[in-house]
């Protein structure tokens, strides 16, 4: 588990350069609701790393089961789904029947992330584990759902959707890694634990500042 | 011997409770949310007891599982019911949860120390003056920060305030994990490296405040 604590320490420590980021850029100048919930989400992420992490480290074994950085997990996708249900989507869709068809193929989204669940729920792991991980798939299909929602939805008004599609598409990737990681954990494969890992500490750096290059055309 | 708890509590209380009638206006608001965060913490530390009992005192398991929880969960109450009964505003939010907190910690601190009152020392009181008085500060800060921004608008108000307490659970967790390792300095440094941040921004924003007040009354002058 050793490695696997360095690449939660990378993930916390870039999440958490992201973060700082996120925080300084909306201290600067005043920042949309929608960023700063993006903000909040990614040092989540660090925080919720951190604690898996500074848990690893201090008792030398990993969390089995339910612990609170499964609860920074969740809030991290709940941040995410607040930022694109409460303040995008009222944006980016009018509830017409022309936009119906974006619905119905952002559906995809919870699907695929359904799907992820269905070998851990096969899995020899507790049912504390499963349902752990099964409550953290609830809130990621959710927030999956207005990622590619977000994404493949053409533009209402002002191009601001159009701004942010390398976010959600950044954020569908980010998903997707975390779905892999947890069903590695479960199945104990080492190799691919390391590499989806690594790509999620990528990943968590590059989400504010893509949201920001995004978002930064707003106000043009 | 009664209960030490409850014998600190009107220590504390009584005092506090009894000023309230002397003080008036945002003093008297932030002094109540501070009897509150001192009741709070009276009926928490009873329910973190009947958890530590069943998990045959188990204190680390507890502390880094539940009590972040309960913990939480009660002192984001009174916040929460601030900002959607009475006012929304971000720095009434901000005084009156950080109050809440500090008030909290303040009942806190004095049960470890009535609990384990032969091993402590003046660094265990530096630490859990500085660290813990400032963790619970800062967590229900966090939270009353989040509220006022997320009371805008009713669609970000369940998940959005979810979110807030789940973040602030997860600090609160590596604090108390921080803190029963062997190296509980680094407990101590997390919320003192918050803090500083914090202290910054706010002097930042009063100073441009005081500028622009400053600005306007020359501007009427002239």
């Amino acid at each position: 588990m050793n490695y696997y604590l360095i690449t939660n320490a990378a993930i916390s420590l870039f999440a958490l350069v992201g973060f700082i980021y996120g925080v300084v850029t909306s201290i600067k100048k005043k920042q949309p609701l929608y960023y700063i919930m993006i903000v909040a989400s990614v040092g989540t992420t660090a925080f919720s790393r951190l604690l898996e992490v500074v848990y690893m480290w201090t008792t030398e074994e990993y969390f089995d089961g339910f612990h609170i950085g499964i609860l920074g997990t969740i809030a991290t996708f709940l941040f995410i789904f607040t930022a694109n249900f409460g303040t995008m989507d009222t944006i980016g869709d009018d509830h017409s029947k022309r936009l119906m068809k974006y619905r119905i193929i952002a559906l995809v989204a919870p699907v695929v992330v359904a799907s992820f669940f269905v070998p851990i729920a096969l899995s020899k792991a507790n049912l504390s584990t499963k349902i752990s991980f099964g409550a953290i798939y609830i809130v990621m299909m959710a927030s999956t759902y207005f990622n590619l929602k977000h994404l493949i939805l053409p533009d209402v008004d002002y191009g601001i959707i159009k701004c942010i599609r390398g976010y959600n598409a950044l954020m569908l990737c980010y998903s997707v890694l975390f779905a892999l990681e947890r069903i590695a954990l479960v199945y104990n494969q080492d190799i691919m634990l390391y590499v989806v890992t690594s790509l999620i500490a990528v990943d968590s750096l590059l989400i504010v500042p893509v949201l920001r290059k995004g978002a930064s055309k707003w106000t043009i | 011997m009664d209960n030490l708890t409850y014998v600190l509590f009107i220590c504390m209380a009584v005092p506090i409770g009894l000023s309230l009638f002397l003080l008036e206006g945002k003093v008297r608001q932030t002094m109540v949310f501070v009897f509150i965060g001192i009741c709070c913490c009276l009926f928490i530390s009873e329910i973190n007891g009947v958890i530590l009992n069943h998990f045959d005192n188990n204190v680390f398991y507890v502390t880094t599982i539940f009590t972040p929880i309960t913990e939480e969960i009660i002192k984001a109450i009174p916040v929460l019911f601030y900002a959607y009964a009475i006012s929304s505003k971000r720095r009434r939010l901000l005084t009156i949860s950080l109050a809440t907190g500090l008030g909290f910690a303040l009942l806190e601190n004095l049960i470890i120390l009535v609990g384990d009152i032969d091993s402590v020392t003046i660094w265990w009181a530096l630490g859990r003056g500085f660290a813990s008085s400032l963790m619970h500060g800062l967590c229900t800060a966090a939270v009353g920060f989040g509220l006022s921004l997320i009371t805008q608008r009713k669609k970000l108000f369940i998940s959005g305030t979810f979110s807030l307490l789940l973040l602030a659970m997860t600090v609160h967790a590596i604090f108390n994990c921080l803190v029963q390792s062997e190296y509980p300095f680094l407990g101590l440094l997390l919320p003192v490296l918050s803090y500083i941040p914090i202290i910054v921004i706010q002097y930042r924003n009063r100073k441009k405040e005081k500028l622009s007040q400053a600005s306007k009354t020359a501007e009427k002058e002239a």
